[in-house]
């Protein structure tokens, strides 16, 4: 394989490049103006400060159980869509992914349907076991369940999607070997799916880390992450250095945890077993208590995921003079003839656009960061590193990014610090790390031995590429596809603080009707909020029809 | 596969054909994301004058504020719309207005003009007050509270929700309201009394509003922190015809703040004609009296009429506190500080 000596180890530097260019550049600046003149007494007195290890200490505790939790729930289902057909199969794996584009205030209002008020049935159960709650308990609990319930789909999607090439011949073998079930799934299977398990996992952490909305929505306020404080220093004190401070702090801290990932999990390859079929590996479970066990599984599954997804669809559809579709129709009327007035279709074009640009943006750029990344050269020993700065768009604070755009791209020849183009290539900067974790794994699964007869038998580096490889990484591929296009949908941090003309996505016009007080205004949000979960529904059945045909 | 293609494809050209525009005289309002405002007014305003505007949006008042100081050296826009009374100390620290002394000023109330170089004149305001869900206290047999020292006694324990001052604009109105009734020493007090009391803070007015307030949502909190004008958009904005808010708010003498909000020409502009007919545009009277519809503010301008909903449901608050802009700009982050100890501790 001499193939990749030659362009191989220069892949990464067109995405190093666009990197540079749009994120570390605009962040490098603000770090610059906003640290002039700090010396030394200023850093210690900084890096001694209880605001600092206070925060960091938090964040860290509350990303590493979200993702403990995260991993718990998300794996047993991966397994089983994995291993078995069950009832529902493909609906499943939509409703698991849904979540992800949901904006914040929206899974809050979700959640508190089914928490309910008085008479709510949740609280009813509760009290009926003996637990009196009334109030919706801000802190720790319900952050961790948020985080939970948006990440499941970050693992669900990286492990299938990695885990979908494994053939039924090796877990037969074992079987066969005289392993339990659970056996089977323990010594063989988890340990082959491994590198996507740690894969995502560090997603999560970062994600989890960097936590924003979620945190100041349901944390209460005594809970706090970096990111958190970061706004707060930067908009109510306008502390640029101590923003700046710990925006830098944050980005050592992903280029830590980078770092430690890749000392941790040992290089996977020699996963030679694949199959093309996208369906379950085992199939149809053979024995009824096992149908019936798993079933059970995949419904509860779906229950819990599906009631604050079906609590929003309620709300839209539920007005007070009873059942109607009166708040989507009242989503068409611009009642005060209002200048920033969203039609629905406006937003769901504009959401879809920028959607799908961010997706070619990120096949484009992440493709051959991650060629690069799963088969570096011996030669290159900065692998780390660069792997570390693909990584570190997911330890960028959005208030930061935005201000760096203004400040960077200010003088004439690159005067774009208003073009609507900043808000696809954010959205391609937050969903770039996941695209490159979902695919690395895949692409690092290929086994040489296939890549190597192909060339023995004649065929051309591309023609390896194009008939060997890609073949064998589509579902990872379309997954990372699906990642990102779901991230952009969904995306609001990093859009509201870009100074932007009048291009609405979806989630800024939810929030646009949830920033006023009146009855419409609740409703045409929980409507909206229903366009955007059937929207999403629709691409992914799109992107999915993509991934599965040629 | 190819017609899926063929889909994107179309998508993305759609996309850059949409955008390419660009007009002569162009004046660029940056502004925070509540602005709104009527198309045609905008659009009216536009022919008269041969200006285009373009508004430039960039997160809640105060991140916009931030990024127009932090870009003053090439500014991206000529006019900001939108600094409030707890945030002006900071933009007119930085330098980045220009005074300009609009005719129209003189049928604004003295109160109001905070500034007196008239760097940043004043276009809207409104009162920070307390809220309550009538309903709920008809049914619980109890009076609803009458100023915001009620909210310290037993009866009213456990039923108010505030938002933290730090991360939210009503938070931190609310906050000076305390400080101001209270002294700066009171307001300590009242807060250590209020957590006793089991206030709730959350982050921002949409978690308080939507997510606890009982007349909005299932929240359990009857009483919450939001503008005098809630009531009159409850009416505005209720599916059925109403003839009464659900909500009413306390606007006893003392116990509001009240929030200015400025417009003002930012310094280095290379249109200081144009930015200067564009803030008389603002302050206005078709513009003003379409403000209280659009973002549920008071006009600045006396002589602008009220809309009928305003004028029959919302409330002005009698006497609202004062706290200089000045004093606030000197004292925000102690005053956050010992906040923060004595209502989150």
């Amino acid at each position: 394989m001499k193939r990749s000596q030659g362009w191989g180890h220069l892949l990464w530097i067109v995405p190093g490049l666009g990197l540079l260019f749009w994120f570390v550049f605009p962040i490098l600046t603000v770090w610059r103006i906003s640290l002039q003149g700090t010396d030394g007494v200023q850093w210690v007195r900084f890096l001694t400060s209880s605001l600092l290890w206070h925060t960091l200490g938090q964040g860290v505790v509350q990303a590493t159980l979200s993702t403990l939790c995260t991993l718990t729930i998300a794996l047993p289902i991966s397994i089983i869509w994995l291993l078995y057909d069950v009832t529902g199969r493909r609906w499943l794996q939509i409703l698991l992914t849904l979540p992800f584009v949901l904006p914040t205030v929206v899974v809050a209002a979700g959640f508190r349907a089914i928490w309910g008020a008085e008479g709510g049935w949740i609280r009813f159960l509760l009290e009926w076991i003996g637990f009196s709650i009334h109030e919706f308990p801000y802190g720790w609990a319900p952050v961790i369940l948020a985080h939970v319930f948006y990440n499941v789909s970050v693992v669900f999607r990286v492990v299938t999607g990695y885990g979908s090439r494994i053939g039924a011949e090796v877990l037969e073998s074992a079987c066969c070997l005289g392993y339990s079930p659970f056996g089977v799934v323990r010594r063989v299977l988890l340990p082959m799916l491994r590198p996507a398990i740690v894969s995502a996992a560090l997603v999560v952490f970062l994600f989890c880390f960097g936590s924003f909305g979620v945190v100041l929505l349901l944390g209460g306020s005594t809970m706090t992450t970096l990111d958190v404080e970061i706004y707060r220093q930067t908009v109510y004190f306008f502390h640029m250095r101590s923003a700046a401070q710990l925006s830098i702090v944050q980005f050592c801290c992903t280029l830590f945890v980078v770092i430690l990932h890749r000392r941790l999990s040992p290089d996977a390859s020699g996963i030679a077993l694949f199959r093309s079929s996208v369906g379950s590996i085992l199939g149809t479970p053979r024995s009824f208590r096992n149908r019936a066990l798993l079933t059970g599984t995949a419904f509860a599954y779906t229950l819990s995921f599906g009631l604050p997804l079906a609590a929003i669809l309620v709300q839209a559809f539920r007005t007070s003079t009873g059942w109607g579709v009166d708040y989507f129709s009242a989503l068409l009327v611009n009642d005060s003839d209002a200048l920033f007035f969203v039609a629905p279709v406006d937003a769901v074009i504009h959401s879809l656009q920028i959607a799908c640009l961010a997706s070619v943006f990120c096949l484009a750029f992440g493709f051959p960061a991650a060629q690069f990344l799963a088969d570096p050269s011996p030669s290159f020993r900065m692998t780390t590193l660069v792997h570390g700065g693909f990584l570190l768009p997911l330890g960028a604070s959005p208030v930061i990014l935005g201000l760096g755009f203004i400040l960077t791209f200010a003088v004439p020849p690159i005067d774009f610090r208003s073009s609507w183009l900043l808000i696809p290539v954010s959205h391609t900067l937050v969903a770039f790390p996941i695209f490159l974790q979902t695919v690395i794994p895949a692409l690092r699964g290929v086994p040489d031995v296939l890549k190597q007869a192909a060339t023995t038998l004649g065929s051309s580096s591309w023609h390896v590429w194009l008939r060997v490889q890609l073949p064998l990484i589509r579902n990872s591929l379309t997954a990372a596809l699906i990642l990102s296009f779901m991230i952009s949908l969904g995306e609001f941090g990093a859009t509201v603080f870009i100074a932007r003309p009048h291009v609405p996505t979806l989630p800024i016009a939810i929030y646009r009707y949830l920033s006023q007080p009146g009855e419409m205004n609740y409703g045409r949000a929980m409507a909206m909020a229903s366009i955007l979960l059937g929207l999403t529904a629709f691409g992914f059945v799109v992107l999915e029809r993509i991934g599965r045909r040629r | 596969m190819n017609r899926w293609m063929t889909v994107i494809l179309t998508i993305l050209l759609g996309m850059t054909a949409a955008h390419a525009d660009t007009p002569k005289s162009v004046v660029t309002v940056m502004t925070h994301s509540s602005f709104s405002m009527s198309k045609e007014l905008v659009a009216d305003f536009e022919t008269k004058s041969g200006i285009t505007l373009r508004f430039l949006k960039a997160g809640d008042a105060g991140a916009a504020l931030n990024q127009a100081i932090l870009s003053k050296d090439h500014p991206m826009a000529d006019v900001f719309f939108g600094v409030d009374n707890s945030m002006m100390g900071r933009g007119l620290d930085a330098g980045i207005f220009i005074p300009y002394r609009s005719s129209h000023l003189s049928d604004i109330p003295e109160s109001l003009q905070l500034d007196s170089r008239h760097r940043l004149l004043p276009v809207d305001y409104g009162d920070v007050c307390l809220n309550y869900d009538k309903k709920w206290f008809q049914s619980h047999h109890l009076a609803p509270p009458q100023s915001i020292d009620d909210l310290t006694l037993p009866a009213y324990a456990g039923l108010c929700v505030v938002q933290h001052p730090a991360s939210s604009s009503p938070g931190m109105a609310f906050l000076l309201a305390t400080i101001g009734r209270y002294g700066e020493q009171g307001f300590v007090d009242y807060w250590k009394k209020l957590q006793a009391n089991r206030v709730l803070i959350v982050d921002g007015w949409k978690e308080a509003y939507w997510g606890n307030f009982t007349a909005a949502s299932k929240g359990s909190r009857p009483i919450v922190v939001s503008y005098a004008t809630s009531p009159a958009a409850e009416v505005h904005f209720s599916k059925t015809p109403i003839t009464e808010p659900p909500t009413g708010a306390v606007v006893a003498p003392g116990n509001a703040f009240r929030q200015i909000e400025f417009v003002g020409i930012l310094a280095g502009t290379p249109r200081l004609d144009e930015a200067k007919r564009v803030v008389d545009f603002f302050l206005d009277i078709p513009f003003q009296e379409a403000i209280p519809l659009q973002m549920f503010m008071y006009p600045a301008r006396q002589s602008a009429k009220l809309p009928e909903v305003f004028a029959k449901h919302a409330v002005m608050a009698e006497k609202p506190v004062i706290v200089s802009w000045e004093k606030i700009e000197a004292n925000r982050e102690g005053w956050l500080n010992r906040w923060a100890d004595a209502a989150l501790r």
